[in-house]
């Protein structure tokens, strides 16, 4: 059961990780607390299943509305990058944007997964970016105070979800598992069926008799490992990635040097986004569905489990994410209710609060988090 | 010196606008109809069809000279937002009566309000038994958990559990059956080995299913709603969970528990207040008129089984109007007359009447199983 | 109550004020039974954002999570009415001292930190506090929320207060609103109030002009959710069913947004936005609710508000007077300037003694064994070359920082454990390198917030001292000289309390004839009340014109000679030390 337990924290820490690289980098780069990170991520959780499965039971209103959101997006990221006069940047931006808007309705509904997904990326991407540009670039600009930058990203936060629920309504958006890849579905396994044909058919590799891993979970530790060496890799070997942290650093010599630092930060917006919609395609296949609402809450946790292992430096991020992950899932194993019993009177138990420690598991983060603030702000593992 | 000028004058304006905009009341032979229920949060497909059933009565059945008005009453399946919603439409009296609630917990909020405003109402899905305590102006129609827990309960010992789990969600309804379950369980032959509880903010059951599994038990009871239930079942397949599933009636939604659960659903064992039967007349009729007007050329899935005891609602409420009882006094008084089946109605679901505690008499749950992605009755 | 009812109040103020006197007592009478609820719900939330604005607006402490304060005044509210059975004018106060006493606590741990750390540990208690309303089942009904919560009684009526209309509620919620309302502008008007700017402004100038700041935020802290767990009481016994989920954060951000759109400080302002956004959201509500649309509009138009505000008019729609610092009408008795003071009784005979302090920062050991005297009534300068340690010296003997070793007593009695505020207050006084004064405000106001009780004399004539001519210009237009003396000016208003004040690099950044202005107002003023000084400066002619008894050398940490100035200035290797040859005269 442990070892149960353990393997799925992993593999709860690896999503988290995959969202808390884009806060990291939002803080690292821009100083910005970017608290719509998480939303950005469900929103591109939806505009995937848009792309595969269609508006579901929102027929209209869900390819709609994500079109115009998804639409705006890729103007205002377009605007970052294109240079060049005024007025074609925006007309070519304003091309990019229709052109985004017609393609989500047309193609509503029709794709593979796959396909879903390859477009869903970087245009989830687009919208990281355009947060950045339309709100924070602004605030940033005019040396605007730390408590307008909080605020207007909890606004943007609070807005992008609640246009999200209107856009797919409140309730969770089952979509019908039959669409789903058969491996990535898990279902119980009949007895006798091992290995391969476990794994394609019913989506789960039987380890023994009484231990399997899904298939979804191994891809999902997989995606993290790459995308976790990929970034190592950049920020060791490539000039942008010095360009990113030269920005970060000193921004104003850095411009001195001709390091259009704007479009720099525009990029680690770009970069923490496009992960984080890996993070939620995952996601949305993990759970089965789509529930607008659940940005906030992961959100939150991923934010915790920044701070917890240091939200500046992106190794520590990841290993806070990951810490996270085991903690929310082992935390149900540990029996405290029955020491307490045994240690306290009867009469006692009547009036406490639940000793399940699976009701706290977010409490537990959120209890780590606010030590290692208070202690050690830099947090755990710093850069 | 001028912005305050400028704030007052525009409040002393909007003040008179607010009046101005009083509206008047609606004369003439009209009678409104609350239809109450979840139209938004997680159980949001429950309202709509509710709404349906009841239109579809009404628009079947006409009375000359009498304008029905149906307006939906959201509760979110959100105590407080029922309250709040009840609130602002009890004090209307032009409602004569409601056909409500879905959960549990909204209609013990609502008992208070709807004492207070002598609002006869006819209860479609709640099935808590504490909703009819001292509630002279509920009228149930559906059958009753300590009923269901029985049901579960004498189900579980029938599939030879020695070993259960409960998972149950954490409002009236839930905790009523986890209860009731528990309470069985002694004289049914099986342990309860673990209850956790769990709310609408549960999505990640996975580390207690690890944990249930651990313990390994024969049966798992699930008492809760559709939604939750989906997961539970899905993520139980993922973690490997071999036991048998038994739900109480919050999970009696064939379609969203096939499209969300799929195959992990088979097998599945669900307590149902009533399953629509093709063969029987009144049945089958009612629910080729729902798929002609609401689902035109669509999938042919059939409504929830509320809907059958809305529509006997809806049809209870019209033979008080016809008989000429068009206040809430007097709707109330028929209701309360109806207490033998003499008296009582024969609707869709059988034959309606009350006993003095509000209840219908003689409803039972029934246990169902999935097969092949629908529901079938299990033996 | 000085500061609030005694400027002079025009008959037009009074009749503007008796007209919104009467529009709000008249209101529900009116207006149709479904809006009154709307004003209901306006006093409640202008409850919120008074409360609110004191901790955001005016302590400039971003609160992320006001909801939790909310959640502790309805449940307590709930929890009291019902399973206690008492009366809900006696739960009022008791559920604000709940909500003080939640504040306090939250406060104890989280205060010391910075601007974004502190947003993130009221984020997380918030979320703690609605986890643990969830997780307490037997206490808060946890999942299955706290209904049944009785009706409102009120004494002298015969019947409970009725939800619909919510008369008796709107009548009750301003019984509440506009005394606290009162109350709030009256706060602002005391010492306490202008100590929570000088927390929001600087919190290092706070301490050394003798603020208490942890006491100063505590207090913000502890009023501010007393204020708000009224506000919960309205909640719970409004509503009468509250469950765990409506205190999060989307809660703490709509109270935030009350505040962006109305006008972050200013009360008025904040009321203002808190009717707009509250019978808003209402409206709109009503309106999607028979237009058949989703309800989530309404959160997606709020947020968009928040964030349109917040980009293009951040101050809001009714923003804060620039000039609301409280000044004394009625002045004390001025001091008396007739004669010296005479101090030769009771201060002992050395004012300063600094010995043998260490001070480290990771490696770099910045004082080494430091240590010098300054007898009393003594004007000591304090030279050395960059990085020499000096202005950590003068941190550490206002406080701000805390030495490794060593002992520094001021008048005989040792401060070197002392907080910052305490040391102030026995009578050192310093001046910053850096430019500290609040540029939103004038001239005038920056000295009226840090000083204790001075008359508007003192202030214009110590203004006028030190060369500021127009106390009412704000401080933003003042040339950057000015800004320097308007420091000094801060200090020395009150100079009748002094036993020492330390000056830091007084005339870095002034022209020769500002510095020559600044050295005759001290002379004079050293003159008169006999403090002693200690001042650092790289400006010869400044010392020299100051006449300054000894001059102490510092370098890398230590003491490298001392002596009177005229020796000190030909020292040959003090030359070299410095300036290699050239020292200009």
């Amino acid at each position: 059961m442990i070892l149960d337990l353990f393997l799925n924290g992993l593999v709860q820490g690896s999503l988290l990780a995959l969202i808390c690289i884009g806060y990291s980098l939002a803080y690292g780069t821009a100083k910005v607390i970017n608290f719509a990170h998480a939303d950005v991520m469900i929103a591109g959780g939806g505009y995937l299943v848009l792309l595969w499965v269609g508006g579901t039971t929102q027929a209209t209103r869900a390819p709609i509305l994500m079109s115009i959101l998804f639409g705006t997006g890729a103007y205002v990221a377009a605007l970052t990058w294109l240079s060049g006069r005024r007025l074609i940047q925006h007309l070519l931006a304003v091309v990019l944007g229709l052109a985004t808007f017609a393609a989500t309705l047309g193609l509503a509904g029709r794709l593979p997964f796959s396909a879903a997904a390859l477009i869903a990326v970087p245009l989830t991407a687009g919208l990281a970016t355009a947060t950045y540009k339309g709100v924070y670039l602004p605030l940033l600009r005019r040396n605007a105070p730390r408590t307008s930058v909080l605020l207007a990203a909890l606004g943007v936060s609070i807005a992008l979800e609640s246009y999200l629920l209107v856009a797919w309504g409140s309730e969770r958006r089952v979509f019908p598992v039959a669409l789903l890849p058969e491996g990535l579905s898990a279902q119980a396994v009949p007895p006798g069926v091992h290995g391969w044909q476990a794994a394609s058919q019913f989506g789960v590799l039987p380890l023994t008799a009484s231990h399997s891993i899904p298939i979804l979970d191994l891809l999902i530790v997989l995606v993290f490992l790459v995308v976790a060496t990929g970034l190592g890799l950049f920020f060791r070997l490539s000039r942008a990635a010095d360009a990113m942290v030269a920005s970060a650093d000193a921004p104003l010599a850095a411009r001195a040097c001709g390091i259009p630092v704007e479009r720099i930060l525009g990029q680690a917006f770009f970069l923490g986004g496009a992960i984080a919609s890996l993070g939620g395609t995952l996601y949305v296949l993990r759970s089965k569905s789509l529930d607008p609402m659940s940005g906030f809450s992961p959100g939150i946790l991923a934010f915790a489990a920044c701070v917890l292992g240091g939200i500046g430096s992106l190794r520590g991020s990841i290993a806070g994410a990951l810490l996270t992950g085991l903690v929310t899932s082992l935390a149900p194993a540990v029996p405290l209710e029955r020491w307490v019993t045994a240690c306290l009177p009867a009469g006692w138990m009547r009036f406490s609060p639940s000793l399940n420690l699976s009701d706290w598991s977010y409490g537990v983060v959120y209890v780590l988090m606010i030590l290692i603030i208070l202690f050690k702000p830099e947090g755990l593992f710093e850069r | 010196m001028r912005l305050r000028c400028f704030a007052v004058a525009t409040a002393v304006v909007s003040i008179l606008t607010l009046y101005g905009c009083r509206q008047g009341s609606e004369q003439g032979k009209s009678i409104t109809i609350g239809v109450e229920g979840p139209y938004e949060g997680p159980n949001a497909h429950i309202g709509p069809m509710i709404m349906n059933s009841v239109k579809l009565y009404f628009d079947q059945h006409k009375t000359d000279g009498l304008t029905i008005k149906l307006i939906p009453i959201d509760d979110k399946s959100n105590p407080a937002d029922a309250v709040s919603a009840l609130q602002a439409v009890a004090a209307d009296p032009q409602l004569v009566g409601l056909i409500g609630f879905y959960n549990s917990s909204t209609a013990l909020a609502g008992k208070p309000i709807l004492q207070e405003a002598k609002m006869p109402s006819l209860i479609y899905s709640a099935s808590n038994p504490k909703v009819t305590d001292d509630a002279p102006y509920y009228f149930r129609l559906v059958p009753t958990d300590d009923n269901q827990a029985i049901g579960l309960s004498d189900y579980a010992k029938k599939l030879g559990a020695k070993k259960a789990a409960i998972l149950y969600y954490a409002d009236e309804y839930g905790k009523g059956l986890a209860d009731g379950i528990q309470a069985r369980a002694g004289s049914d032959g099986y342990q309860i080995v673990s209850v956790q509880s769990y709310d609408t903010a549960t999505t990640d059951f996975r580390p207690v299913l690890t944990v249930v599994k651990g313990k390994n038990p024969d049966v798992v009871f699930i008492c809760g709603f559709v939604e939750k239930s989906i997961a539970i079942l899905n993520q139980a397949a993922e973690r490997g969970l071999k036991s048998k599933f038994l739900a109480g009636d919050g999970t009696f939604d064939e379609q969203q528990l096939m499209q969300g659960a799929g195959k992990n659903a088979e097998g599945l064992y669900v307590a149902a207040p009533y399953v629509f039967d093709e063969t029987n007349e009144k049945n089958k009729s009612y629910l080729d008129a729902y798929w002609t007007a609401y689902e035109k050329g669509g999938s042919k899935q059939k409504p929830a089984s509320w809907t059958a005891f809305a529509y006997d609602a809806a049809g209870l409420l019209d033979t008080a109007f016809r008989a000429g009882h068009r206040d809430r006094a007097s709707i109330h008084q028929f209701l309360k007359d109806m207490n033998s089946p003499q008296k009582g109605y024969d609707g869709i679901t059988g034959l309606t009447y009350f006993n003095p505690k509000g209840d219908a008499v003689g409803r039972q749950f029934r246990l169902a199983v999935v097969k092949n992605q629908q529901f079938a009755a299990a033996n | 109550m000085r500061g609030f009812l005694s400027h002079y109040v025009s008959p037009r103020t009074w009749g503007i004020r008796l007209l919104i006197a009467l529009a709000l007592l008249a209101f529900p009478l009116v207006v149709p039974g479904d809006f009154v609820s709307l004003g209901f719900i306006a006093l409640q939330y202008a409850l919120f954002a008074l409360g609110l604005n004191i901790i955001v607006g005016w302590a400039g402490l971003l609160d992320l999570g006001a909801a939790g304060f909310v959640a502790v005044g309805a449940y307590s509210t709930a929890i009291l009415m019902t399973q206690f059975g008492l009366a809900p004018l006696t739960v009022l106060p008791i559920s604000c001292a709940a909500g003080f006493t939640a504040g306090i606590l939250l406060g104890i741990p989280t205060l010391r930190h910075r601007l974004d750390y502190f947003a993130i540990l009221t984020l997380g208690f918030a979320e703690l506090v609605a986890l643990g309303i969830r997780n307490w089942t037997p206490v808060t009904g946890g999942s299955f929320g706290y209904s049944g919560i009785p009706a409102t009684t009120l004494p002298l009526l015969a019947e409970p207060i009725r939800t619909v209309p919510p008369t008796g509620f709107y009548y009750l919620a301003l019984g509440v609103t506009v005394p606290v309302y009162f109350f709030v502008n009256w706060l602002r008007s005391t010492s306490l109030g202008r100590h929570f700017h000088v927390v929001k402004h600087s919190e290092k100038v706070g301490q050394v002009y003798g603020i208490n700041i942890l006491a100063v935020k505590l207090a913000a802290f502890g009023i501010s959710a007393a204020i708000l767990s009224a506000g919960g009481f309205f909640w719970a016994i409004y509503q009468r069913s509250i469950i765990w989920t409506e205190f999060n954060v989307l809660l703490s951000c709509l109270l935030l947004s009350l505040l962006v759109v109305g006008g972050l400080g200013n009360p008025k302002g904040v009321v203002l936005g808190a009717a707009i956004v509250g019978t808003s959201l209402e409206l709109i509500r009503r309106f999607l609710t028979t237009a058949g649309l989703p309800q989530n509009i309404r959160f997606l138009i709020f947020a968009s508000a928040l964030v349109a505000f917040i980009l293009l008019r951040p101050s809001g729609i009714l923003p804060d007077h620039p000039s609301w610092v409280p000044r004394l009408r009625r002045s004390p008795d001025p001091p008396d300037e007739s004669g010296p003071m005479d101090r030769s009784e009771s201060t002992p005979r050395m004012m300063l003694e600094v010995r043998d302090v260490v001070k480290s920062f990771g490696g770099l050991k910045a004082l080494d064994g430091f240590s010098f005297t300054v007898e009393s009534g003594a004007c000591v300068a304090l030279i050395g070359p960059n990085g020499s340690g000096k202005t950590t010296l003068l941190n550490t003997i206002s406080g701000l920082i805390r030495p490794d070793a060593g002992t520094i007593r001021v008048g005989g009695s040792r401060i070197d454990k002392l907080p910052p505020f305490r040391i102030a207050r026995s009578g050192v006084a310093r001046s910053f390198q850096d430019l500290s004064v609040c540029e939103e405000l004038t001239a005038e106001d920056n000295v009226y917030l840090t000083a204790n009780r001075v008359s508007s004399k003192q202030v214009d004539a110590t203004l006028r001292w030190f060369g500021i001519g127009d106390g009412q210009a704000s401080c933003a237009s003042l040339p950057y000289g000015a800004k320097k003396s308007l420091d000094l000016a801060r200090v020395f208003v009150d100079p009748t309390k002094l036993q020492l004040v330390l000056l830091d690099e007084p005339t870095a950044g002034l022209t020769q004839r500002e510095g020559r202005d600044v050295v005759l107002s001290l002379a004079a003023l050293r003159e008169r009340q006999r403090f002693a000084m200690l001042v650092v400066s790289h400006d010869a002619m400044f010392l020299e014109a100051l006449n300054v008894d000894r001059v102490v050398v510092i370098h890398r940490g230590r003491l490298f000679k001392e002596g009177p100035f005229s020796v000190i200035r030909q020292d040959e290797d003090i030359r070299k030390l410095f300036w290699g040859d050239d020292w200009t005269t």
